[in-house]
């Protein structure tokens, strides 16, 4: 971008993404035109990215609260209590746009940016998860995509020393020109060390710490709230696009931790650089600040003012430092061998201004920086209904069917990728990838823990996304009840289309409002999260999809139920298996077509999740699995993979009982003496429990339907890659 | 008697170091913290190499910290009787440095890779690290790494006597699948899967604290030639820079 002299204040903000009515709202504001700094700072703070301007009202219908909220929507990131003086902090980023159409640094960038967030908050980094949506499997593009995100996560991650524990990856057309990068990373912080942003104390410090300003991701954030161009136009983007250092990334993590003195506020620096730290900063605190630019350590010279404000370059945070302790915290920063530099001061003006070579750059009142977007109301459309699937008559051979289920992408195995990731650094991890329903660490020299259930959909939410949201906070709570785990809080990156198209922004408030629907249900609260609009290419907007972390707390870790099934337990049906057609991966592959709105019962879910997690507590379930995409059939199917034994499953099964998918739906296994009490148990508690088979042989069998060796599993599911 | 010291090397970049310290802790050791600038003190009885990526790995893995004084003070503690340790990125340095033959090399197929890996213990060696070790025992350990794949241009033949745990299923490429190599003395292990990983029940495998046991109870049988008051090496900044466990996991 030139900011030349010769455009006008108005035309110079719509060519940086600001609309008419916000520059009126600035003028109007303040007495004044912004000058030509203060309208970029303006460009940026108020974009979608930065702003929520489109999605500050919907989101603040969620529930937030709740007895184990220690930090809420916010904060740097959520914390909730996990126990014994631990607060889990976690919270999901996306980085769509970037990994597009850069995938290695756009990945690795994404994972630095969120671990800041934890950091930011006190907390050390202890896992990272990713949640990945691509287009065709099979073609050039998303191969190129796929590793290079692939590579990027892994190479942030490994380096700077957090283990991945797990996530989902989606496949489906409608993301094959804009592919989602979200991350999840949590960390752990004794309740009282946590850390805040509001910067108080007039003639405090303020300091910049890490890497060095250069010209990387100027206005990224703003890059962030358009929809993505032809391939061809992606070249011109890269300039947006971050570059980082996971080696500076550790290394000021460890120099931000262990700052014990003098530490009153501090803040990542993200999307829009030191404009956006500074001011939400102040705005936290009711404070304002003075900030030098000269004396912010720069990459290059001749930097712009508006450059250097809105710089993205990574590994680097602001801090304010009791005035008398900044040399102090300058001297520890420089043993860890990262640059502080003293920028500014805190001051009671409520302003935040800059000052650039004897001249001031920018005078704004700080909130109406951080706070001041006027909402950006957008028309809602109608949503085309969810159509029933055609009738079909089930197929003869259901085996058969179950072995294209395991091999669709989406439910076929990607180990492959968890590989490329460090997933036991740290000590910490007592359920990895593939190694249970949810990734499950331990706290220090405790046996307690607490398990992350990272979901993500395109699919179900296409359909319907008020009932397709739900079904997926389901999911998650089935799956941190199979690790014994009770859900106790929510971090939710939405993803969705442009939302000036009217259907695309119903498609979001409708995601939003079932995200809220679901979790009053369930009784948990949303600590914080993300949302990315915007996502749209030529060929079409992506499917709304809701990318939804949970964290579940555990008592004893080691009562949790087993990754594996051995020989001679009993197997348990748990819940009603469908008998209606009802959405599916098994509706999609047998008719080809998008299908109904999804059969959600999350009162079903959480009697199941309970249940499951007052029996593990027992120490009575040796393994558990609940169903979903794929049915009850691929879910027994991916525990006999994952156990290399077999079954032998009893009872009476139709096509739509094997792969129809809705809620509380699960196998658990259990010794032969347990099985009687948790049958019984399942009665007092409302879930349906079945005695139905046995584990043993080297057979799948299900009664009179299935009939399959292990090695026919094994090889549908591995693709040939195992 | 108090534990016998060990000191773990942090290099900038380690991440393995709080795993390390906390296995040797749990072996019985007086484990710590120790930074890569400085010569190692005199008064340990074992120095470990953690895994992670010093300095940053962007050139090849290990060089740079290769030279770091207390890599370099490492000769004095083995001449001394001394027990060595360098797991992943730990043993890239020790090859780095010379104290192995051959290198450590990208692995084949490609890539950084994490799995669980069965070695199994193919060497009846004199060494302090493998005497809780039945021969062909077979231990289940983590690996987590992109450059592991060993290379000795004279291949196996030239190490065979040098290596004690082979891989069951090659993951990375090394000859003869190789997965750790011991020096002339059988004090100083080179390994790339990680042990301090494996040394908790609940984290999926405790195989890998027979290690650090064998050698804790050789250190017993074995008092060092020299020995001296406790070490005061650590200054008010070098507290700060590796004593970061205060408050946090």
């Amino acid at each position: 971008m030139t900011l030349s002299t010769e455009t006008t204040i108005g035309e110079l903000g719509i060519a940086m993404g600001l609309i008419e009515t916000e520059i009126d709202h600035i003028v109007a504001e303040l007495g004044r035109e912004p000058n030509r700094v203060e309208l970029a700072i303006f460009a940026g703070m108020w974009s979608e990215h930065c702003s929520y301007k489109s999605t500050r009202e919907l989101l603040g219908t969620l529930p937030t609260t709740g007895d184990r909220v220690l930090a809420g929507p916010g904060a740097h990131a959520g914390a909730v209590d996990v126990g014994e003086g631990w607060a889990l902090a976690f919270k999901i980023e996306s980085h769509n746009h970037p990994s597009a159409v850069e995938p290695y640094q756009g990945a690795a960038t994404g994972v630095g940016g969120i671990l800041r967030d934890v950091v930011a908050q006190g907390a050390r980094p202890v896992a990272v998860m990713d949640a990945l949506c691509f287009g065709d499997p099979e073609t050039p593009r998303t191969r190129w995509l796929q590793d290079g995100v692939v590579a990027g996560i892994g190479g942030y991650g490994n380096s700077y020393g957090v283990p991945n524990v797990g996530g989902v990856t989606v496949y489906d057309q409608r993301y094959e020109g804009n592919p989602l990068v979200n991350a999840l990373a949590a960390g752990l912080v004794r309740h009282d060390r946590m850390r805040t942003a509001a910067a108080t104390g007039p003639g405090n410090a303020l300091l910049i710490v890490g890497a060095t300003t250069g010209r990387d991701g100027i206005l990224g954030a703003a890059f962030a709230s358009e929809e993505l161009g032809e391939d061809h136009e992606h070249a011109a983007r890269r300039s947006h696009v971050q570059v980082g250092d996971p080696f500076m990334g550790k290394k000021l993590m460890q120099a931000m931790l262990s700052l014990e003195d003098g530490l009153v506020a501090c803040q990542d620096l993200g999307a829009c650089g030191i404009a956006c730290a500074t001011s939400e900063m102040a705005a936290a605190g009711g404070s304002g600040f003075d900030v030098d630019l000269a004396a912010v350590p720069q990459r290059e010279a001749g930097m712009e003012p508006f450059e250097i404000l809105l710089s993205e370059s990574q590994e680097r945070f602001m801090l304010v430092v009791e005035r008398d302790q900044v040399d102090v915290a300058l001297a520890h920063f420089r043993a860890h061998g990262v640059h502080a530099a003293v920028c500014g001061s805190v001051t009671d003006s409520g302003r935040l201004r800059v000052h650039h070579g004897g001249e001031t750059v920018v005078d704004l009142p700080a909130v109406f920086v951080a706070d001041g977007t006027p909402p950006q109301v957008w028309d809602r459309g109608s949503l085309p209904t969810p159509i029933a699937y055609p009738g079909f008559a089930a197929p003869a051979d259901l085996g058969a069917v179950l072995l294209d289920l395991l091999g669709t992408p989406g439910i076929a195995d990607v180990s492959w990728l968890y590989e490329r990731y460090d997933q036991t650094v740290g000590n910490r991890t007592v359920r990895g990838p593939g190694q249970g329903e949810a990734a499950v660490q331990k706290l220090p020299g405790s046996a307690a823990g607490y398990a992350i259930s990272l979901v993500g959909d395109g699919t179900r939410c296409n359909a319907d996304p008020h009932l397709g949201t739900q079904s997926l906070l389901g999911e998650a709570v089935r799956n941190l009840a199979c690790v014994g785990a009770t859900a106790v809080a929510v971090s939710d990156g939405i993803n969705a289309g442009s939302p000036s198209n009217p259907a695309e922004f119903t498609r979001l408030a409708e995601t939003i409002r079932g995200l809220g629907d679901g979790l009053r249900t369930l009784g948990i609260p949303v600590t914080g999260g993300n949302c990315s609009l915007y996502n749209e290419s030529p060929s079409g907007p992506i499917p709304p999809t809701p990318i939804i972390g949970v964290i579940g707390v555990i008592d004893d870790i080691t009562t949790i139920p087993s990754p594996a099934m051995t020989p001679g337990e009993v197997l348990l049906l748990m819940g009603t298996p469908p008998r209606d057609p009802g959405l599916s991966t098994y509706g999609r592959l047998m008719t080809g077509s998008e299908g109904p709105a999804p059969v959600v019962d999350l009162e079903a879910d959480r009697r199941l999740a309970a249940f499951l997690v007052a029996q593990s507590a027992l120490g009575r379930i040796r393994t558990a699995k609940d169903a979903g995409s794929g049915g009850l059939a691929v879910a027994l199917a991916k525990l006999a993979i994952r156990s290399r034994i077999g079954v032998d499953v009893g009872g009476d099964w139709s096509d739509w009982a094997l792969f129809g998918e809705g809620s509380g739906m699960a196998w658990a296994t259990a010794g032969e003496d347990e099985a009687g009490s948790i049958v019984e148990a399942g009665a007092e508690s409302g879930v349906r429990v079945e005695r139905i088979g046995t584990v043993s042989g080297p057979r799948f069998v299900i009664s009179g339907v299935i009939d399959l060796s292990l090695n026919e599993l094994t090889t549908a599911y591995f693709g040939g890659r195992e | 008697m108090s534990d016998p010291r060990a000191a773990v090397i942090v290099f900038p970049g380690s991440n393995g170091d709080r795993d390390l310290l906390e296995a040797l802790g749990t072996a019985g050791f007086d484990s710590f913290l120790h930074p890569s600038r400085r010569p190692l003190p005199d008064d340990i009885a074992l120095a470990g190499l953690p895994g992670g990526f010093s300095f940053g790995d962007y050139w090849r893995a290990g060089m740079l910290a290769s030279q770091e004084p207390a890599v370099r003070s490492l000769a004095g503690l083995i001449d001394t009787g001394g027990l060595v340790i360098g797991i992943c990125n730990g043993f890239q340095i020790l090859v780095e440095a010379g104290l192995f033959p051959g290198a450590l090399s990208y692995n084949d197929p490609a890539g950084f890779r994490h799995r669980w890996v069965n070695v199994r213990y193919a060497l009846e060696a004199d060494s302090p690290w493998f005497r809780d070790l039945d021969p062909g025992a077979t231990l289940r350990l983590p690996i987590a790494h992109g450059e592991g794949s060993y290379f000795h241009p004279g291949g196996f033949d030239a190490v065979r006597s040098q290596a004690p745990l082979l891989y069951e299923e090659n993951p990375n490429g090394s000859v003869g699948d190789v997965a750790a190599l011991l020096d002339a003395t059988g004090r100083v292990l080179g390994i790339m899967p990680h042990p301090e990983r494996a040394s908790d029940p609940d984290l999926g495998s405790e195989d890998g604290s027979m290690l650090f046991s064998g050698a804790r109870s050789w250190v017993d049988g074995h008092s060092k030639p020299r020995g001296g008051p406790p070490s005061t090496v650590h200054d008010q900044s070098d507290q700060r820079v590796t004593t970061t466990t205060g408050g946090s996991p």
